[in-house]
């Protein structure tokens, strides 16, 4: 069955989409509401460096954080200025590299729930004397609780999904940059099929789930929505 | 639903029917590209035959070959899917040798060329190519092997050669063991050639692969097999 490395795959894989989601889940909702709510001229911009990863190849991605992190550039000369290892080919060089990656799937679903959000909630709200953040923790995030949850699982299962950019940047060093996607390309390059077989089949029994618990979810929601 | 259907099978029957027939299709292990690209198109220019080069790594290209892709010619970069191919009865055609890659120690960061004693004295992080299946890297790992040093790094592995050139050239792999192709027609420095005896030969073989197109992959292969080639091809870090 599973080998030793297939495991540490899978341990990998896990811990670098849940530090993935997790710092996107910081970053993102904050972002997202600056994009629903501002008016300023620079949003476009803003708006289509979120979505680039959507439509470059991630092999464009990889090429420009390769040359970022080496130790000629700014972003590489400052961390190993405080590191001994290059960002090249360690996690945490993975994790840049998929909260950037992974930014949209998270950013897009939470923008359009605060586009949608009713105004008059919050204007209710505040003549109630709510303050600033206690709308958002009693108002806000309460209700769209459902739109948090699709941008987590769907940042969650688009890390799991990656395998242009860590090709590009993450060396295969097995227990460090070596991720599920990475491991399943050795196996085929090296004519190991069974092994492969095994791993596509956890990839897709795993993606597929989430697909339909997320999916499942909405539907549910929707007909709480519609009998309401 | 029926009509989409066949729109779509229509316009992908277009597409498939808009690809040259007339060209000799290349496949070539991507150590080889630059070189290959070079050569199809001198033999091009000589026999107004064209030349389709795809590259890839050995290992992509020879299971893109087990499914059906429809290339007359491979261009391995080791000997070992060469015979697989064989034995997979892909085809009943010969093979043929057309290089013999060699392994250079790359360190642009040294002051001169480095020496044996410089690679024993190396330690640290070194780039190869994937050991597990690209030609070059399991190379690498028969040195390491042979001189002991096999325990003592740390790998960056990039997918092919070419990659593990790339993580040195950009800087974030202090060396390398890398092709001495890439650094001759990269014009790098400050390398020490791989003793041959240190690992298996870097055999690179090749074997024509379609009964119909036999006489043009016949063609292309003698030319590369030709003297001025071959002599073309050692001047570019083959053996």
């Amino acid at each position: 069955m599973l080998s030793a490395g297939d495991y540490q795959a899978i341990w990998l894989t896990l811990k670098l989409a849940s530090l993935t989601t997790l710092l996107l889940m910081i970053i993102a909702p904050p972002l997202a509401w600056w994009l629903a709510r501002s008016q300023t001229k620079i949003r476009p911009l803003i708006e289509s460096l979120v979505a680039l990863p959507l439509v470059l190849p991630p092999t464009v991605l990889g090429f420009y954080l390769l040359i970022a992190f080496s130790p000629e550039h700014f972003l590489g000369e400052w961390w190993l200025s405080f590191n001994d290892t290059s960002l090249a080919f360690s996690f945490t060089g993975l994790v840049i590299a998929s909260v950037i990656y992974s930014l949209p799937f998270v950013v897009q679903p939470l923008q359009s729930a605060f586009v949608h959000l009713d105004k008059s909630y919050l204007e209710v709200s505040a003549t109630l004397g709510y303050g600033k953040y206690e709308r958002l923790y009693k108002i806000i995030f309460p209700m769209l609780l459902p739109s948090f949850i699709i941008a987590g699982a769907l940042g969650f299962a688009h890390t799991i999904g990656e395998f242009g950019v860590v090709l590009m940047i993450g060396g295969n060093i097995p227990g460090e940059t070596q991720v599920l996607s990475i491991l399943l390309f050795d196996h085929v390059e090296s004519l190991q099929y069974s092994a492969a077989h095994q791993l596509s089949f956890i990839l897709l029994a795993f993606s597929t789930s989430l697909l339909v618990v997320i999916y499942g979810f909405l539907q549910k929601r929707q007909q709480r929505v519609l009998n309401a | 639903m029926n009509k989409y259907l066949s729109i779509i099978i229509f316009i992908f029957t277009g597409l498939v029917s808009l690809q040259s027939h007339a060209a000799l299709n290349v496949a070539v292990a991507s150590n080889f590209k630059l070189l290959a690209l070079d050569i199809g198109q001198q033999f091009s220019d000589k026999y107004a035959i064209e030349v389709n080069i795809s590259s890839a790594s050995t290992g992509t290209l020879y299971q893109q070959i087990l499914r059906g892709a429809p290339f007359d010619l491979f261009l391995s970069a080791d000997q070992k899917h060469v015979d697989l191919l064989k034995a997979e009865n892909k085809t009943t055609q010969p093979d043929f040798i057309y290089a013999q890659g060699r392994l250079v120690f790359w360190q642009p960061n040294a002051l001169s060329n480095p020496t044996i004693d410089d690679f024993m004295a190396y330690t640290g992080r070194l780039a190869i190519a994937n050991p597990k299946f690209a030609p070059y890297g399991i190379a690498a790992q028969q040195s390491l092997e042979f001189t002991n040093k096999w325990q003592s790094l740390e790998y960056i592995q990039g997918n092919n050669i070419n990659q593990a050139y790339q993580f040195v050239e950009s800087k974030n792999v202090v060396a390398g063991l890398v092709s001495y192709a890439a650094v001759l027609q990269k014009n790098q420095q400050h390398y020490l050639l791989i003793p041959t005896a240190w690992h298996q030969p870097l055999i690179q073989s090749g074997i024509v692969l379609n009964d119909k197109k036999l006489k043009e992959a016949n063609l292309f292969r003698d030319f590369l097999l030709s003297k001025e080639v071959q002599q073309q091809i050692k001047s570019q870090g083959y053996n």
